[in-house]
């Protein structure tokens, strides 16, 4: 079984239609939407949920007040490196804040506080016709990203072992912090979606900068060319520099962008240019992983 | 007075609206909160004056004290720390900087000792005081390098903050203090649905927030008819025009491709000021 991460750095260059676009053209793959913040695979893929688990994020301090002798000590400037607990007639314990590191716990002499689960999203299992996506959400404001990606990853990737099929296709966020991590860890190969635009780049440059620190082999894939050509050129002579195959250039087609009403081209219209230019991207990179 | 400008979906146009608006109120600071993917510097071309380096604290053990008790090992939450027999094992990048550890050792064995996660860069454009975060490649965790960033505002000066996207820990970070939040969204399927947990976002937060429709005239009437029955500000509306796509992919603001705009942008936070 094989693991392909699609990431971009840059928000917005079309990784989620290539993601839904290749695991559309697949049967029997998995796909894993590890944007936990704003999940978007099912936007397009609109599966059918045939399971849904709550997911608990970091643990949380809570106070017992009944046990709580007001010694103090929890309170104590400097304590709770997060500062997250207030003084008040008891210590007030703000959940927003806490990282769940225990200190308090333990510096507790009446053992008032506890460490407790939280609930802090939900993780789906969809089925479309042909494929199985597994995908998250996690609720706004809510701490523990990473965590739920590497749920979700491991529920696709048993779920893959279960059946028996090939390939797990990760749709990761943007970005190169903890959920892209979670997202790139232990994956065979990564195709990096670009575009032809000066943060696009900037954002490139990092992107395979974390590829290699994770020793993750990478392709590129050129969305929206003509935009900029100079820009096109800079992508080109960097791919070169660095030995990095550039498999596709997908022009920017304006009518798509302008008609972006959730379908995906290869599905509503096969034969369109943009349709033909997604399926050589995917031949050829089934071909490379 | 700090205003945020973030989005739930990435590539809305969050570092076009924030360098924009910046440029047309001409004063001020500028914070780039971005720190995985930081842009806002195309744009504005800072003149870079200042680097300084962002540091966390992490554990170092002194073998000498250390018994192997294997107290530092039971308090740590993120396995940042393991004993293991005879030997100890640190992860430091899973470390969270509690100070668990030390406090729990019993030989005293335990330091702390600083492991460099990021750079500050600061500049100025015209009267803009700019600032950014860029975070070293392979750290995780950006919160402390956007706190550390964050300790550069003055608050008797009008900020504005191009913060990540998404809607947990680093735009949290980012967006906490600040008096008013610009959510920026297109009339998309997918604009609308990270549009709905932005929204959420800042109202747990308990921030004001208006949006900027970006790219208006693509796409459905649905994230139109959302603010209206939500009861959110549309504060902008921006059309969607090559001219404007190609001057962002050299590095030029909105406000220079289409100069009429900059007094819109200073009308509107006039208003947001006002609110
Ligand atoms: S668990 Fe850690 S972060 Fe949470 S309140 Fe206690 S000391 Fe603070
Ligand atoms: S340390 Fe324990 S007993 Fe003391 S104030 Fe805190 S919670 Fe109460
Ligand atoms: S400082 Fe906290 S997170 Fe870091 S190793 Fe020590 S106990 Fe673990
Ligand atoms: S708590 Fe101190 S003495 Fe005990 S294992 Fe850890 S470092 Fe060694």
């Amino acid at each position: 079984m094989k693991e392909l991460v699609i990431i971009s750095g840059k928000g917005g260059t079309g990784k989620t239609l290539i993601s839904a676009s290749f695991i559309s053209l697949m049967k029997d793959a998995i796909g894993a939407d590890c944007d936990v913040d704003t999940p978007n695979l099912h936007l397009l893929l609109k599966p059918s949920v045939i399971s849904e688990e709550k997911y608990y994020g970091p643990k949380v301090a809570l106070l017992n007040k009944s046990k709580c002798t007001l010694c103090g000590k929890c309170m104590e400037e400097d304590l709770c490196r997060f500062h997250a607990i207030g003084k008040g007639e008891f210590p007030v314990f703000n959940s927003f804040y806490c990282r769940g590191c225990g200190v308090c716990i333990v510096i507790c002499p009446e053992k008032a506080i506890d460490l407790v689960e939280r609930e802090a999203g939900k993780i789906y299992t969809g089925k479309t016709e042909k494929n199985f996506i597994v995908y998250g959400q996690l609720e706004p404001a809510q701490l523990g990203s990473g965590k739920m990606v590497v749920q979700i990853k491991n529920k696709a990737r048993n779920m893959a072992l279960e059946k028996g099929l090939e390939l797990v296709i990760i749709d990761s966020s943007a970005g190169l912090g903890c959920t892209v991590i979670a997202s790139l860890s232990n994956c065979n190969c990564a195709l990096i979606v670009t575009e032809p635009t000066l943060s696009a780049i900037s954002d490139l440059l990092r992107i395979i900068e974390l590829t290699e620190y994770f020793n993750i082999p990478s392709f590129i894939c050129i969305n929206k060319c003509g935009i900029n050509q100079v820009n096109e050129k800079k992508i080109i002579d960097f791919a070169r520099e660095k030995e990095i195959k550039i498999i596709e250039k997908i022009p920017f087609y304006k009518d798509f962008a302008i008609n972006n009403t959730g379908e995906i081209p290869v599905i509503s219209c096969p034969e369109s240019e943009l349709s033909q230019k997604i399926i050589n991207t995917w031949k050829k990179m089934l071909s490379l992983i | 007075m700090i205003i945020s400008i973030a989005s739930g979906k990435g590539g809305t146009g969050k570092t076009t609206i924030a360098t924009s608006l910046a440029l047309s109120i001409e004063h001020g600071q500028f914070l780039d909160c971005d720190v995985e993917e930081p842009n806002a510097h195309l744009f504005l071309k800072p003149e870079k004056e200042k680097v300084e380096t962002v540091s966390v604290t992490v554990p170092e053990v002194d073998m000498n004290l250390c018994t192997h008790c294997g107290e530092c090992g039971k308090i740590c939450q993120f396995k940042a720390i393991v004993s293991v027999k005879k030997s100890l094992l640190l992860f430091p990048q899973l470390c969270h900087s509690c100070g668990g550890c030390i406090k729990a050792c019993p030989s005293g064995a335990i330091k702390e000792v600083e492991r460099e996660i990021g750079i500050i860069e600061s500049g100025r454009v015209k009267d803009i005081e700019f600032h950014h975060g860029i975070l070293n490649i392979g750290e995780a965790k950006s919160p402390p390098l956007i706190k550390a960033l964050k300790k550069k505002i003055n608050n008797s000066n009008t900020v504005i903050i191009d913060s990540p996207p998404g809607t947990s820990c680093p735009v949290i970070t980012s967006v906490r203090g600040s008096d008013y939040v610009i959510l920026v969204t297109e009339p998309t399927p997918f604009g609308l649905n990270d549009l709905i947990l932005a929204v959420e976002m800042v109202k747990t937060l308990l921030i004001p927030s208006g949006i900027i429709i970006n790219r208006s005239d693509i796409g459905d009437r649905e994230v139109f008819l959302y603010c209206e029955r939500e009861n959110i500000p549309i504060l902008m509306e921006i059309p969607n025009n090559r001219e404007v796509a190609e001057g962002y992919s050299k590095g030029k603001t909105l406000v220079e491709t289409l100069p009429e705009l900059k007094e819109k942008f200073r009308e509107l936070f006039k208003n947001i000021k006002r609110s």
